[in-house]
């Protein structure tokens, strides 16, 4: 079983952070590692974007999900089949914000009485927008511990998704979603006989990790509670590029940052790239203004076709004999 | 062999062993009518492709070159470096099962490998191994696997199963069209001489003679004439379409089966019937005879190889623009490749309609019109007299081609003039029309007849919303904007919902259209009866 | 006392599932789950079919309806089957899986019990074996004369033009010319 694997994988990993920073590795975790894989992943990610940038796009092939732009009295879809830059810009931004091919999915039943109703599918897309979303307030979130004073901006963000002022320390709604939306996600793979045929260890690995961390997370936050002075005090150093290793650290924490860790190291050779690849599908950031312009293909091949000459030539009598006008007699 | 009980019989071979996908293993003879013959030698020898031989998929040995390993791995590393979309579309995929019921062939038959995600996975476990670290460390546990005979005849297979009609894209969070892979691919495999006749010989007959069938130039006369006396025996109206005619307006190109083939015939005429009506100074080439191209099932080299013709056509005859007929693949090739390949076109004039003055300012750079643009510009400005009642013996639904709708997104001109050419037209529902409209499951050189058992299963999907459109509202007529679909919806309904008949919508102008000098008509272009033994009512 | 059949009718949703289940196991194991799952009729046609004929066929054959009631609901179910790949025996054998499921539902022992009434409800799944038989050849048979037909109308003009249409004319079919239908 695939899945199992991973997760034993990422409950190793986090033992020997966590063993590794007890028997006095917190230099190597807490420091070495990090900017090992911050290194790795800045470089990666900047590797994988310019190779995808050297390749060219020879071809406009936007996919077209509405009416295209043509006689002026037909409505044409700006944003599902732009005609304009801006049009294909708004289209991948609304994608990247709102997951809206997965909203397309729709599911239509019969009624009783031969009526027709569609309703949305949205499992996916509910899922996929949770995780992505909650991951990034827990993330900004963090900020926190990486600036001095805290920008009001991450107290903000703190007070909303505390809003429900649950327990002490206030539960944190995106704590809950992100744990929820990546079990979601997990269990879906594992529970549609399909996917589970075409999942690979690429795709339950990531999962296991991100769900190691918002655990290791979470008990930080709500069981553990180390001391925050002292994690701050480490993360400033990091981001100051004057890194100290206070002493009295749970060795929790460090497990908690190894898998972060690990995550940054494993992005730019993972299925992860899509973060930055989504912005570069030529099926959608290319506005459909195929006719309207020229477009160039940079490596445009020299190929001739069979000329008319040659086929004039070929059929000359045939065509004479049937009337067709002659080039030359 | 001892005799096996009913029930032995019933029990046996229902579940299929748990393979893992990475372990392939196409029985090609036990799957027989699911797989397309191969190309025969001749037009591979014609077109200078590699590796011309005969053989057979069921062979056990292929006969490929001794280092075809090596011609993939490097024919790939090349398109990975021209074609952003691939390496793109390698790398970024996520598995997330948006895409799995999306494709016809997987709804049609079950077979996990016709999801779209498998499909492109075929490749990308051979992309893994060979360009990426992580594949190259982990191998098969990092989704890695050699590029075995086994799995290069597992790409044949599955690569000449997908019919390029980019449903799966619509719904992919990052836009990841099979149909993209699917051309890479069929690249890759054209490399070691692997190919369809279906696909090659219509791409070796159409650069020789200038049409899919071979018809030469001579022959392709007399056809038209004889369509042109077809006309006149159901209409009175005597049409002359001039051929190769130097000096005039427009240059009409359209797909080959709209002269030759049954139902295409009859859309044929319908255009000729508007262009005469109107007085449009056009001509047809017998050159530029074939407005498809089956370079797009090939190679893109094949591609601007065959669309060549069109704008040399043009510019040799010195006309202005250029119109194009009904078809969905053809359209594709013009819309998103013509003008990038063999263009500019600078000879021509920005299209303009010779009737209303519209600017086609949608075909600015590449100066060919839709005739569906065309004509649903003269409906909406008057230009033509229509008889919609001609068409009551009809009820009609519309299918969006695959290509039209999600390569051009032409949705609307053809239903403006369905509307006003006929008065009963009945949409399917929306979850199998416009962007999300579902292929006839025969496209991209797939509507052969010996993967008949494939094409019939790939067109369920469309199949069966037909059915409910003709359950429900009675619906007998699917018209449709594409030459294949002509031919192949034809055959799909005559299998699953053989009520229903398929036309052009040029069909259905041309049944409608009132002409000085017509007789009484009590027939349609096919010759069938009016509704109501109706004659000619408003003329 | 209820009877076998009176048993059935009371459970004659259970019995089409059940059915349905089995014939759905007949796909590969990665899409069964979706084929019985999927309700929308257009997004899962297959399942959709093999579900409602189903239905329609335990209805008729427990009500009592002949032949011609069940024509319907089994050719669409054994048009589908007929064009997947399955051997013949395996496209026909989802007819005798109804016996399966009979069972199962009402238990051996009571079948037993009951023998007289299994007898007749076997001679009728049999009867319907018989009956799909019919629709299954006329099925290939179509196949096979789709194939030819599609070759003529490949060339139609051609061959009109030819005369080599002449007996097609006469015939009824879709090479239906123009002409036709003038007098």
């Amino acid at each position: 079983m695939r899945v199992v694997w991973s997760f034993l994988l990422v409950v190793l990993l986090a033992a020997i952070a966590f063993f590794g920073a007890e028997a006095g590795g917190q230099a190597l975790f807490g420091v070495v590692f990090p900017y090992v894989a911050m290194v790795v992943f800045l470089v990666g990610i900047a590797a994988r974007v310019l190779s995808w940038a050297r390749s060219t796009v020879p071809f406009r092939i936007p996919t077209t999900c509405g009416q295209q732009r043509s006689l002026p009295w037909i409505k044409p879809a700006p944003l599902d089949n732009p005609s304009t830059g801006r049009g294909a810009a708004a289209r991948v931004l609304l994608e990247v914000l709102t997951f809206r091919s997965l909203f397309r999915n729709t599911r239509s039943e019969l009624r009783p009485g031969g009526r027709f109703t569609f309703s949305p599918d949205k499992w996916l897309w509910a899922g996929a927008l949770a995780f992505h979303y909650s991951f990034l307030v827990v993330f900004l979130r963090h900020y926190r511990f990486f600036a001095e004073p805290v920008p009001a901006v991450v107290g903000w963000i703190e007070g909303l998704d505390g809003f429900f002022q649950v327990g002490l320390p206030v539960v944190y709604l995106t704590d809950i979603v992100l744990v929820a939306a990546l079990g979601f996600l997990l269990w879906r793979r594992l529970e549609d006989a399909r996917l589970r045929y075409l999942s690979l260890h690429a795709d339950y690995f990531p999962l296991a990790l991100l769900l190691g961390i918002a655990v290791t997370g979470v008990l930080l936050r709500y069981f553990v509670r180390p001391d925050v002075v002292r994690v701050k005090e480490l993360a400033i150093g990091l981001v100051g590029l004057h890194p100290a290793v206070p002493q009295g650290i749970s060795p929790l924490v460090f497990a908690h940052i190894f898998l972060v860790t690990v995550l940054l190291a494993y992005f730019p050779f993972s299925k992860l790239v899509h973060m930055a690849g989504v912005f570069l599908s030529p099926t959608r950031n290319l506005a459909n203004d195929n006719r309207m312009r020229r477009h160039v293909n940079p490596w445009n091949p020299a190929i001739v076709g069979h000329t008319y000459a040659e086929w004039e030539h070929e059929f000359h009598d045939k065509l004479k004999a049937s009337g067709i006008p002659l080039d030359e007699e | 062999m001892p005799e096996k009980t009913r029930d032995e019989l019933v029990q046996i071979d229902f579940k299929p062993p748990e393979r893992e996908w990475m372990d392939p293993a196409i029985d090609f003879e036990a799957r027989r009518g699911t797989w397309s013959y191969p190309g025969a030698a001749k037009n591979l020898r014609y077109l200078g492709f590699p590796n011309p031989r005969e053989w057979s998929p069921t062979d056990e040995d292929w006969q490929l070159p001794e280092n075809w390993q090596q011609i993939i791995h490097d024919g790939l590393a090349e398109r990975l470096n021209k074609y952003r979309s691939l390496k793109l579309f390698l790398d970024v995929c996520v598995r997330c099962g948006a895409c799995a019921d999306k494709c016809h062939f997987y709804l049609g038959s079950g077979d996990p490998k016709n999801m779209p995600v498998l499909r492109a996975e075929l490749l990308r476990s051979v992309y893994r191994n060979d360009f990426t670290a992580a594949g190259k460390i982990l191998g098969r546990i990092g989704g890695a696997r050699k590029l075995t005979p086994a799995v290069l005849k597992e790409w044949f297979y599955y690569f000449y199963q997908c019919t390029e009609c980019r449903r799966c894209s619509v719904f992919c969070p990052y836009g990841i069209d099979t149909a993209e892979i699917t051309m890479l691919a069929r690249e890759l495999l054209n490399l070691v001489g692997l190919n369809i006749n279906w696909v090659i010989e219509p791409v070796a007959n159409c650069d020789r003679t200038g049409n899919h069938l071979g018809i030469q130039p001579h022959t392709f006369k007399d056809n038209i004439e004889f369509l042109v006396d077809e006309l006149e025996g159901a209409t009175g109206v005597r049409v002359a379409p001039s051929i190769n005619r130097k000096g005039a307006e427009l240059l009409f190109v359209v797909p080959s089966a709209d002269y030759f083939a049954e139902p295409g015939i009859y859309t044929f005429m319908g255009y000729l019937l508007l262009l005469h009506a109107l007085g449009v100074d056009y001509t047809l080439s017998a050159y530029a005879s074939e407005g498809g191209n089956f370079g797009l099932f090939t190679s893109h080299d094949t591609i601007k190889r065959l669309n060549y013709k069109i704008y040399h056509e043009a510019k040799r005859l010195g006309v202005k623009w250029i119109l194009g007929g009904e078809c969905g693949h053809m359209w594709r090739v013009i819309h998103q490749y013509m003008d990038t390949m063999n263009g500019p076109a600078d000879f021509l004039e920005p299209p303009v309609s010779p009737i209303t003055g519209t600017a086609f300012t949608n075909a600015a750079a590449t100066k060919m019109v839709h005739i569906c643009e065309f004509t649903a510009d003269l409906i909406k400005h008057g230009k033509l007299r229509l008889d919609p009642s001609r068409n009551d013996h009809l009820r009609v639904t519309f299918h969006d081609s695959c290509n039209p709708a999600r390569a051009m997104g032409i949705l609307e001109e053809p239903r403006y003039i369905l509307r006003s050419v006929a008065r009963n037209f009945f949409e399917m529902p929306e979850n199998t029309i416009r962007e999300q409209t579902f292929c006839c499951g025969a496209g991209a050189g797939l509507g052969n007849d010996e993967n008949m058992e494939m094409r019939l299963r790939g067109g369920l999907p469309r199949a069966n919303a037909v059915r409910f459109v003709h359950e429900k509202h009675g619906v007998n007529r699917l018209a449709c904007i594409c030459a294949i679909d002509r031919a192949t919806l034809t055959t799909l309904m005559e299998y699953w919902v053989p009520e229903v008949d398929v036309s052009g919508v040029h069909e259905l102008v041309g049944n409608a259209l009132v002409i000085d000098g017509e007789k009484p008509r009590d027939t349609d272009l096919r010759g069938r009866p009016l509704a109501g033994g109706k004659g000619d009512a408003d003329a | 006392m209820s009877s076998l059949l009176d048993a059935l009718r009371d459970n004659r949703g259970a019995l089409a599932q059940r059915w349905a289940e089995l014939v759905f196991a007949t796909y590969p194991a990665q899409s069964a789950p979706f084929l019985s799952r999927e309700k929308d009729r257009f997004r899962n046609p297959l399942g959709a079919t093999i579900r409602d004929e189903i239905a329609a066929i335990v209805d008729v054959l427990l009500d009592g309806g002949g032949a011609e009631a069940v024509a319907g609901p089994l050719d669409a179910l054994v048009r589908v089957r007929a064009v997947q790949g399955f051997s013949p025996a395996e496209a026909l054998g989802f007819v005798f899986q109804l016996k399966a499921a009979v069972a199962e539902l009402v238990g051996r022992d009571r079948a037993v019990a009951a023998a007289a009434e299994l007898l007749e409800l076997h001679a009728r799944i049999d009867e319907l074996a018989l009956q799909a038989f019919a629709v299954y050849v006329g099925c290939r048979e179509r196949v096979f004369e789709l194939r030819a037909r599609e070759a003529t109308a490949r060339t139609y003009s051609l061959l009109k033009r030819a005369g080599a249409l002449a007996e097609a004319d006469a015939a009824e079919g879709p090479p239906l010319p123009p002409g036709e239908g003038r007098s």
